[in-house]
């Protein structure tokens, strides 16, 4: 069974929410408070009721505990047994695949499907009932789950810490691998006698001296004694229950090992357990490094050693590591963003063009993906000149990008740059592209962006990046340049590029790489950035050379604010600071 | 049972993805039926028409100890209105309480639901085939609905077109050659008749058995009834040609047999449509313990409750009165109606013969409380001289005003549905001297049956006569052979 639908409202931040999630992997990202953890939290009230539940005024959206909390899960893949018609059958609903939506009677061109639902008003009760538009509201005795099938629909969880599970505690993973609890039960009795065995056979003497004292008094005040006061122990207040018994390596409780290698434990055997189930897993990542994240994401997703047996679980996670999201495929990966309490989760699949374009995206900028704002460079030259930026305002005092949730990204050239600006647009996120003039970027691609909202920064006149930086800097700056150049290129490489431009444009060439101030003019700046643009040895196209540029010409900024550099980057910083 | 010419039919139902079983009257249907439950895989649905008929069939399954949950039993029109109302979208179905006519509306929506296959997950996760059983009395519509299960799931029906006697007031009743065995191919047939052959617990009747079958193979061929050949156990009364000696004759003979079958129960087959014509004679063996064995939802008893509820003053004095004597006899309406005239003129005419009725009558005529009714009901009753001939008439009638007094109903009427509803449900008791039609006394059995020929009887009529019969069998006819109508 697979949950197909889910339907929230009034549920801590969620006020509404609306989400058709995947039928196998489902890794929720997205910035703090953007209500990841409530929305499982929200699948597991719904799916694993229990008696005595009560919630609290704080689990209402806004605290206002008028308006009902109200969780609807809709699963499909239901068991045959869940079709009988004396179980569920008459309460089947029907579930459209194609358009994500849900008809209240089955159909055979639908899948048949089963609704949950969690209700919690201000009594802060929960009520879990079957739910579908046939089932009258006013029903005071709606249908339920029996407790025995409610146990085949329990999530299993894999929260941070994973101990509880390495114990023959209640719901443990541990005590759903054991198949009789009845023998269970036994074997905790009789260590509860041979406790209290042991304890009559050892030394009571501590013991002693407050039992007669009891017994004295007691015959001072006529209490009937029967037989003589003596310390007993008593198994009931030792409390030797299922939990207390866990596993152990030798002598060594598995609780002990690392938060990771539990986990890793845990994990494997929840989903060896046998049967499809629904798994939450909370910061997937948490105490692995990245090759163990990777080996769990596999057999996560394929944890069947005996083959065909069963479906791969149908999981939800959340994640904050970029490792996790390179492992992943764009349908496994969904976005959420809140405003005004409407939660809206979206596939990165499915906002996509095409399934290629999302899945570049995730390998090449997962970063991107886990960040609220995220600033586009055209190409590496732009990406490493505003990370550059970043390293140099934070060094002044500035907030760093990290800190106002932006990050910086390789676009990959005017014509990819643009469509993964709409992409992230389309997924939620926050958006602006920093881009070259010389080579526009195809209208139609930057319209659409525009159209949704992403921001541009453009160098005005028609240049390049480098062409701008060379036009509107210091000459002192320009002579920096072009020694970083040098050191990058070669003296006879740089030279080469600086002369065929010259060739070109039917200017002098030069002899050595002096820059004296008598070459200070427009002309000649161009040359230089044409120069530094040249296809086959450019010297600013890598990620850590635009760094450094950055470096060089950061610290001129303020002589030339009303450059249009300087102006393009303060506006950029604004966008930065909103 | 050794030799056993049925066996193999338990098989062969389980196996069957669609066939028909024939089997004539008590040759072990029903233990055949829960003999192929037994040997079949997975859980079966098995539908029949009414609950007596469910009644006896979970018992005979109990009795096999076949475990509960390899079958599930249902009439068909609870079945067919559980799941059009549960699916209300797809069946188009818009009540959830039909009465009468209405219930074909249930029967179109579940054919429409099942075929436009939304129910399909739950028909082949919840069964692995079906059994229907008395086939013979489904309507057409009903028939669309098996017909549409089929399509998902293994259909064996089991029935006898000689026993399809039906009143379904308009609704055709299922052509077996026409509508059935085209779908429902013949599977095989039971002609055994084991409830006449003598077993371990009981002495059997051969005689009885044989003749029936002869008896079966010429009305199948649309042949004569011929009671010159009969065995001991048939006897034959000639019915006075002249109208004026027939009821007279009648009575005679039913006491007679009464006399015979001491305390062994004993039916009387009447006229198959007229009510009247057997309420006649109900009226006249009353003394003897006889009451008629009525339809539910008579229509004169919803017709009296109709006019008893609408009337007011002494309209409705008469009316209670003409009910009470519809249903008993000695009732005295008009010595009771001088003494009520008497009573209100301030004098003292038949007090002593009717007592506190009297008073009761005027609480009736002056007041609207169904508590005086009531009263006034059981009073007679309880009177020595009268005799309940319509009992199941008068206590429905008492029932519904019990159940109105006490319970939130608007109407009589409803109320009276109510009860019938719940009778429909627990199942009738049948006294031991009963007169009834061949429509209600299907299904049962009797030691002694007399049946009182009438033109309008078919041989279906007749075939189910002459089977309800376990010991003896009397027949009052104008001659001793004849042709049944068709």
């Amino acid at each position: 069974m697979r949950i197909v639908f889910v339907e929230i409202q009034n549920f801590r931040g969620i006020k509404k929410l609306e989400w058709a999630p995947a039928s196998a992997v489902n890794c929720l990202i997205g910035p703090g408070d953007s209500t990841k953890t409530t929305i499982l939290d929200a699948i597991e009230l719904a799916l694993n009721p229990r008696p005595y539940m009560l919630a609290d005024d704080s689990d209402f959206f806004d605290l206002d505990f008028n308006q009902p909390i109200k969780i609807i899960v809709t699963l499909a893949g239901l068991s045959s047994e869940f079709r009988l018609e004396d179980r569920y059958g008459m309460y089947l609903r029907g579930w459209n695949a194609q358009g994500n939506t849900i008809e209240d009677e089955p159909a055979e061109k639908l899948e048949d499907a089963l609704s949950l639902r969690v209700m919690i008003d201000k009594s802060l009760e929960a009520r879990w009932s079957i739910f579908n538009d046939r089932i009258s509201e006013e029903e005071s005795d709606p249908p339920t789950i029996r407790y025995k099938d409610s146990k085949q629909l329990a999530t299993t969880r894999l929260g941070p810490y994973a101990e509880r599970h390495l114990g023959w505690g209640r719901q443990s993973v541990l005590t759903r691998v054991s198949e009789s609890t009845d023998n269970i039960s036994l074997q905790l009795a009789e260590a509860g006698r041979a406790a209290r065995d042991a304890f009559r056979q050892g030394n009571q003497i501590v013991f002693k001296e407050a039992a007669s004292r009891a017994e004295q008094l007691g015959k001072k005040f006529s209490v009937p004694i029967r037989d003589k006061y003596v310390a007993e122990l008593d198994v009931q207040g030792v409390n030797i229950t299922a939990g207390g018994v866990s596993l152990h390596d030798g002598k060594l409780p598995l609780r002990r090992l690392g938060t990771g290698s539990s986990r890793l434990i845990v994990s494997a055997l929840q989903h060896d357990t046998g049967g499809s189930h629904i798994a939450r897993i909370d910061e997937i990542e948490h105490g692995l490094e990245p090759h163990r994240i990777a080996r769990l994401l596999k057999y996560l997703k394929h944890p069947a050693n005996d083959g065909d047996k069963a479906l791969p679980p149908q999981i939800f996670m959340t994640t904050h590591s970029p490792v996790v999201i390179r492992e992943l495929v764009a349908r496994d990966i969904f976005t959420v963003r809140s405003k005004a309490g409407i939660t809206e989760v979206r596939s990165v699949a499915a906002t996509a063009k095409d399934r290629d374009t999302a899945q570049r995206h995730l390998r090449g900028s997962p970063d991107a993906f886990l960040a609220q704002r995220v600033l586009v460079g055209e190409g590496r030259t732009e990406c490493g000149l505003l990370r550059g930026l970043d390293a140099w305002w934070n060094l002044k005092g500035e907030d760093s990008f990290a800190l106002r949730g932006v990050i910086a990204i390789n676009g990959g050239g005017n014509t990819t740059a643009p469509v993964i600006a709409e992409h992230l647009l389309d997924l939620g996120y926050d958006v602006a592209l920093l881009l070259d003039t010389d080579e526009p970027s195809p209208a139609v691609l930057t319209n659409s962006v525009r159209g949704k909202g992403g921001t541009f920064f453009e160098w005005p006149d028609t240049c390049s990046t480098e062409e701008r930086i060379f036009l509107d800097v210091p000459w002192n700056t320009v002579i920096a340049l072009v020694k970083f150049a040098e050191e990058c290129e070669g003296s006879e490489s740089a030279r080469a590029n600086i002369n065929n431009v010259c060739n070109k444009k039917s200017l002098p060439v030069i002899s050595d790489l002096a820059l004296p101030n008598s070459l200070d003019t427009d002309d000649f700046r161009r040359v230089l950035g044409m120069a530094a643009k040249n296809k086959n040895r450019p010297w600013f196209k890598e990620i850590t050379r635009g760094e450094r540029l950055a470096e060089i010409i950061a610290p001129c900024l303020d002589q030339i604010s009303g450059k249009p550099l300087a102006k393009t980057i303060s506006r950029l910083r604004r966008w930065i600071d909103a | 049972m050794r030799n056993d010419p049925d066996a193999g039919i338990a098989a062969l139902a389980a196996s069957v993805a669609r066939g028909s079983v024939v089997a004539a009257a008590g040759c072990g249907k029903t233990e055949q039926i829960a003999r192929a439950v037994q040997i079949t895989k997975g859980r079966r649905l098995i539908l029949t028409h009414t609950h007596a008929g469910v009644d006896v069939l979970r018992s005979r399954l109990k009795m096999h100890k076949v475990p509960s949950d390899k079958f599930r039993i249902d009439t068909i029109a609870g079945w067919c209105l559980r799941y059009a109302a549960s699916f209300p979208m797809r069946s188009g179905l818009s009540c959830d309480a039909p009465k009468d006519e209405e219930w074909n509306a249930v029967y179109k929506a579940t054919a429409k639901l099942i075929k436009c296959g939304a129910v399909k997950g739950v028909l082949v996760s919840s069964y692995s085939g079906v059994f229907v059983d008395e086939y013979q009395d489904c309507t057409g519509l009903q028939h669309q609905v098996i017909k549409a299960i089929a399509v998902h799931l293994p259909v064996c029906i089991f029935g006898d077109p000689l026993q399809a006697i039906f009143d379904f007031k308009g609704q055709k009743p299922v052509d077996w050659d026409a509508d059935v065995f085209p779908v429902f191919s013949k599977a095989g047939e039971m002609i055994t008749p084991w409830r006449w052959r003598k077993t371990e617990n009981k002495t059997g009747n051969d005689d009885l058995a044989d003749w029936l079958a002869e008896v079966r193979c010429t009305l199948e061929q649309g042949g004569a009834i011929d009671l010159t050949k009969r065995p001991g156990c048939v006897s034959w009364k000639q019915l006075p040609e002249d109208p004026r000696f027939r009821q007279g004759k009648i009575v005679g003979v039913c006491k007679s047999v009464m006399g015979k079958a001491k305390d062994a129960r004993l039916v009387v087959i009447g006229d198959p449509v007229k009510i009247s014509a057997r309420s006649a004679l109900a009226q006249q063996l009353a003394a003897a313990g006889f009451s008629n064995i009525e339809p539910l939802g008579c229509k004169q008893l919803y017709s009296f409750a109709k006019k008893i509820e609408a009337a007011t003053g002494h309209a409705r004095l008469e009316l209670v009165l003409d009910f009470i004597s519809a249903c008993m006899t000695q009732v005295e309406k008009p010595a009771f109606m001088n003494a009520m005239k008497s009573r209100q003129d301030g004098k003292k005419l038949g007090t002593a013969k009717f007592g506190d009725l009297v008073k009761i009558g005027i609480a009736v005529a002056e007041g609207t409380m169904d508590k005086s009714v009531l009263e006034l009901m059981q009073g007679f009753h309880a009177r020595e001289a009268t005799r309940l001939f319509r009992r199941e008439m008068f206590f429905a009638m008492r029932s519904a005003l019990q159940a109105k007094s006490t319970r939130q109903y608007d109407t009589l009427t409803d109320a009276l549905w109510d009860v019938q509803n719940r009778i429909r449900h627990t199942g009738r008791s049948i006294g031991k001297r009963s007169i009834g039609s061949t429509l209600l006394v299907k299904g049962l059995e009797f030691e002694h049956v007399v049946i009182i020929y009438a033109d309008n009887m078919s041989r279906k009529d007749w075939y189910v006569a002459l089977t309800r019969a376990t010991t003896s069998v009397t027949i009052l006819s104008p001659s001793e052979c004849f042709s049944p109508g068709a």
